[in-house]
């Protein structure tokens, strides 16, 4: 475990209930005190197989984000028929005049 | 203690393409809510985007126009965050391989041309449009249609030193862009728009100071505003030994002041990576030179052309040159034209002001440029007066008729007939005594009171030199 | 012999003959959904009315002399993450439970205008998070083999359904093995394509650059038939290619003379169960007398394809299911105070605990102090593991490994030891992290019955040979095939 401190946890910086409300926050999902226990432990496993791949030297392996190294994939600047509106305010829970409605926003 | 002022622009534009950015739903203003929407753009399950070829093409066009250099291998990536606006929760932009890179604009400041540098430009989407009741409503309402447009973002330096030049910048910006036709650059529709990072440090001090984000300048005249505000206010909280906060500010037109806006504590962590449903854009370079070599002749280049080929002050050309439209309409009319600097004259003059009055564009100007020359023909000829001339202008600006054939139907020919204007001025002498005995007894100004009864007389049709010219022959009798 | 028992290449000649129709063949499937469902759980929808309105309109067809396709009137099932136009696609969440979509995923839409019947949308591990079909928020799919079981995951239902005779074929997906496990499981075949061959569109993205639509079959034959239609560009997927690709049944029945299979020996260590590999070993013994080479190799990168796949996977599916708020379409929680509040509760109500932790994990995977050591890190070990692959493809023409290191686990066991559950990722997961195909193939039983099964990896775009080599086996297995006794 020597070389933890270089992923993620770097020195100060704790792995506590305040990053999991954090990470909550970030993902838009209820932080559960009760269960922040158990995500921590789940992220330092997770951390672990980061900490693994730091035994490899990468230094000069360039990213592999699509196996096939497609490039250049492009369409014709044409127009093509929309959705009816009628449809796409059908699947939304929360409409109004046209639009899909949300809390009031304040900016 | 004094203190330099450093501001760097951000300015998105939104591209004229037909259709979005990464689906095929129609790209345009002012669509009936929700109509131009798709499974791609409205971020529905499974949907994929596909990047439309033209959003590559305009921003090389942008970039070569802006003396950037053009990345030939550039990649999209994810900004993750959310808001109602934002479908997939995420924007499809470019985070450390942009498109463009190092170009620069020239503006003239103080008759000086200062380099203003171009930090890089990218290509994302732009989000929906929340729209917001007026009243305590406890809801706002999404519209999709302007998500996914596609954007350019255009980054400056923060090379620039005052309100004035963020100014100058931004109009040359969008000068320079509509000449490219490839956006229409309309702040008041959202298709141009600027945020502003202002900062200020002592005079000598190399480090920058704290920086607030300016929003909400939606013209020319409000950015300048907004950033004189900003220079008062962080002057003012310096000079008393505070620090500046940094944060997102809104500039208010109305009150013309500047407020915070929702602090934000930290720096959102938006967890940029690559967006794996896109693949990488690899340009060639023989295909950028072609783009290069076709693109139309931008706004510096033109008005020094104009200085030199017709031989107007650098103002005029300045004026002519600052819509792209308006120097086409210019040049249609000048070319080959003995008299430049009066088309020249007129443009700035009575074009301008009557579109202005009646809102209306120059490209749906409903004479040819023609008939401009034809006008100026008639008054060089003698055969309209100045403001006949104005008339017969606002008659042809209205129907797209010929000058020559509104003449006669206005009936504002010019007298200039000697024998007509012969006729008039016996007229005149015959009947206003008093007035040439008053001359002959030194008043000059009986003159002019005379010259006046003439035109009086021929409704405004006598050619005013010749009259005042035979009448003072025959006063002078 | 039931028609529900029979293969699609079966049943399609009977149609050909005239012998049955597709009304036929749409009463022997529900008679038969009406007999099991109940005990195995395939389907979260059953689109009785809608089959029966495609089977007349077929029958119609048919009887007007049109040209019978070999999928037409072929009774089909559906992963429920796989988007069909007006009908309901849940993905196993309760997020998505009132999701109609208004689109039809391509890979669907190609079966259908072929003339495949879709009978209904199965179960499976909520948003393709899981391996047991256990984490669906409607229901557990139970292996028809034996109902205490797990029929596998996330495409259990898919899997259920095929082996129970409820379906002839299924669609599913695979993002680490969420075809090819559950195949094992069930005793059928499923395939994984490579990456980049079948269209994406429409199929709710867990991690995009990782996963596939594939299918599970009753044999190979069936699999070379579909894959001849799932296969080929599409313009609605960016990363979907523009190549030509063999037809799968032409060359199917060539022999595997000379053909050099690989066993790399990372796939077989300890944790694999003495029954799987004795399976396989029985298997190879098979593909020696047909004239195919058996020799030991290794994939020394083996071991780093897990951490690469967890991290790619979770940080991609943090990203890919941030779109599910209940603001468009999905689960609105209705009661709340604020927007944050509105996000927050849709969210965390809507989703289950897996998918909600693996957003957690994903999400801590992808934060700005992370993003070198973690997904940056991954991509590019990623293609060094591809590398590998490669490498050994030069050399062999396949590779075999177990489809999983174990027959079904029992429902609500799951796999307790920890050497096992290493080897159930390293059988799955590096074949999607270098994004070549793979295809289960059933090898035998267990001494308690259950299906074991083998997998063979193919070069990118090797299908042909796969789909070969697994024929070849299979007409020769020296196993008795049997049926689930449901």
């Amino acid at each position: 475990m020597k070389r933890l401190s270089r992923i993620g946890l770097k020195g100060g910086e704790k792995m506590d209930k305040g990053y999991i409300e954090y990470i909550c926050s970030l993902a838009k999902l209820e932080y559960d005190e009760e269960n922040s226990d158990r995500i921590i432990e789940k992220i330092k496993a997770f951390d672990v197989y980061a900490e693994k791949l730091a035994d490899i030297d990468t230094n000069d392996i360039k990213p592999l984000v699509n196996v096939n190294e497609t490039i250049n994939v492009m369409r014709e600047d044409a127009v093509m028929p929309s959705l009816e509106r009628n449809i796409i305010l059908e699947n939304a829970p929360e409409k109004l005049y046209g639009c899909i409605k949300v809390s009031k926003i304040i900016e | 203690m004094r203190y330099e002022t450093v501001i760097g622009l951000e300015v998105h534009v939104e591209l004229s393409t037909k259709s979005k950015a990464f689906c095929s739903c129609k790209n345009e203003f002012g669509s009936e809510v929700n109509t131009n929407c798709c499974p791609v753009c409205l971020g529905y399950p499974g949907a994929l985007p596909v990047l439309n070829k033209k959003v590559v093409e305009y921003a090389v066009k942008a970039g070569l126009a802006l003396n950037c250099d053009i990345s030939l291998y550039s990649k999209t990536d994810r900004k993750n965050y959310f808001y109602p606006d934002l479908p997939k929760a995420y924007q499809i932009s470019q985070d450390d391989m942009p498109i463009c890179k190092n170009g620069f604009i020239e503006i003239e400041v103080d008759e000086e041309i200062k380099k203003i540098g171009i930090t890089r430009i990218h290509i994302e989407e732009d989000a929906g449009k929340l729209l917001h009741g007026a009243g305590d409503e406890d809801y706002s309402l999404v519209d999709f249609n302007r998500a996914g447009v596609p954007l350019i973002e255009i980054v400056s330096e923060p090379d620039i030193r005052s309100p004035e030049e963020a100014r100058l910048y931004l109009e040359k910006l969008k000068s320079i862009l509509e000449y490219l036709e490839i956006s229409d650059c309309k702040m008041q529709e959202g298709s141009l728009r600027c945020d502003a990072n202002i900062s200020l440090r002592p005079i000598d001090e190399e480090k920058f100071g704290v920086k607030s984000e300016i929003k909400n300048m939606n013209s020319m005249k409000s950015l300048e505003r907004a950033l004189e505000f900003e220079v008062k206010r962080q002057t003012e909280i310096l000079l008393q030994g505070e620090e500046v906060a940094p944060e997102t500010r809104r500039w208010d037109d109305a009150k013309s002041i500047t407020i915070a806006m929702r602090a934000k504590d930290k720096t959102y962590d938006y967890r940029n990576f690559p967006e794996a449903d896109l693949v990488p854009i690899v340009l060639e370079p023989e295909w950028i030179k072609e783009i290069k070599t076709n693109l139309p002749e931008l706004p510096d280049f033109k008005r020094n052309r104009f200085v030199k080929q017709y031989g107007i002050p650098k103002y005029d050309a300045s004026v002519l040159t600052l819509s792209k439209d308006l120097s086409v309409f210019f040049e249609r009319c000048a070319k080959d034209y003995k008299n430049p600097k009066a088309v020249s004259n007129w443009v700035m003059g009575e074009v301008l002001r009557i579109l202005k009055e009646r809102e209306q564009e120059i490209s749906n100007i409903k004479f040819p440029p023609e008939y401009l020359r034809e006008l100026i023909d008639l008054i060089d000829e003698g055969l309209l007066n100045s403001s006949a001339a104005k008339l017969v202008f606002e008659e042809m600006f209205d129907t797209g008729k010929e000058p020559k054939t509104l003449l006669d139907k206005l009936g504002l020919k010019q007298i200039s007939d000697e024998d007509a204007i012969g006729e008039l001025v016996n007229e005149v002498l015959a009947n206003n005594q008093e007035s040439v005995e008053a001359y002959k007894n030194g008043k000059s100004n009986a003159l002019k009171y005379l010259v006046g009864q003439a035109m009086k007389i021929s409704k405004g049709k006598a050619n005013p030199k010749m009259i005042n010219s035979m009448l003072l022959e025959r006063l002078e009798d | 012999m039931n028609l529900y028992d029979l293969t699609l290449h079966e049943v399609h000649e009977k149609i050909l003959e005239k012998e049955i129709s597709a009304k036929d063949l749409l009463d022997s499937v529900f008679d038969r959904i009406d007999k099991v469902e109940d005990k195995v759980n395939s389907f979260i929808t059953i689109t009785k009315e809608k089959a029966h309105e495609a089977a007349n309109k077929i029958d119609k067809k048919i009887a007007q002399g049109e040209t019978i396709g070999s999928l037409m009137g072929i009774p089909m099932a559906v992963k429920d993450n796989i988007c069909t136009k007006d009908v309901k696609t849940t993905c196993g969440s309760k997020m998505l439970e009132n999701f109609i979509p208004p689109y039809n995923a391509e890979a669907y839409e190609r079966l259908e205008n072929a003339g495949a019947i879709m009978i209904g949308k199965t179960n499976m591990d909520e948003l393709g998070m899981g391996s047991s079909t256990e984490n669906s928020y409607y229901k557990v799919t139970r292996n028809p083999w034996n109902l205490d079981m797990v029929s596998g995951g996330s495409s259990g239902g898919s899997a259920a359904a095929v082996a129970a005779g409820e379906a002839f074929y299924a669609l599913g997906t695979d993002t680490g093995g969420s075809i090819r496990q559950p195949a094992s499981f069930c005793g059928i075949v499923g395939m994984k394509p490579s990456y980049g061959a079948v269209s994406r569109y429409g199929a709710v993205a867990y991690a995009s650059s990782l996963e596939q639509v594939g299918v599970l079959t009753k044999d190979v034959y069936d699999c070379a038939i579909i894959l001849n239609y799932l296969y080929g560009h599409d313009p609605k997927d960016s990363t979907s290619l523009n190549i030509v690709h063999d037809n799968f049944i032409e060359g199917l029945k060539k022999d595997i003379k000379g053909l050099k299979i690989g066993i790399p020996k990372e796939y077989y260590g300890t944790g694999i169960d003495d029954e799987v590999k004795n399976s396989i070993k029985t298997a190879l013994k098979a593909f020696e007398s047909l004239g195919a080479h058996i020799e030991e190799t290794g994939l020394a990168y083996s071991e780093y394809s897990l951490p690469v796949y967890y991290i790619i996977a979770l940080s991609e599916a943090s990203s890919n299911f941030a779109r599910l708020d209940g603001i468009r379409y999905g689960y609105n929680a209705n009661d709340y105070k604020d927007l944050d509040d509105m996000y927050t509760k849709s969210r965390s109500q809507g989703l289950g605990e897996e998918v909600k932790n693996r957003i957690l994990l994903g999400t801590h995977s992808l934060i700005d102090k992370n993003y070198k050591t973690h997904y940056d890190k991954a991509i590019r070990v990623r293609r060094l593991i591809k590398e590998d692959f490669d490498k050994s493809f030069q050399k062999y023409d396949l590779l075999v490994i177990p489809a999983y290191p174990t027959a079904a686990f029992e429902i609500g066991g799951k796999i307790k030891d920890e050497a096992a559950m290493y080897m159930g990722d390293l059988c799955t997961v590096p074949v999607n992290v270098a994004g070549v195909p793979a295809m289960t193939v059933p090898c035998g039983y267990n001494s308690k019955g259950l299906p074991i099964g083998m997998q063979l990896v193919g070069k990118h775009m090797g299908e042909a040979t796969i789909l070969r080599a697994a024929y070849a086996y299979e007409n020769n297995a020296s196993y008795t095939k049997l049926k689930p006794k449901l």
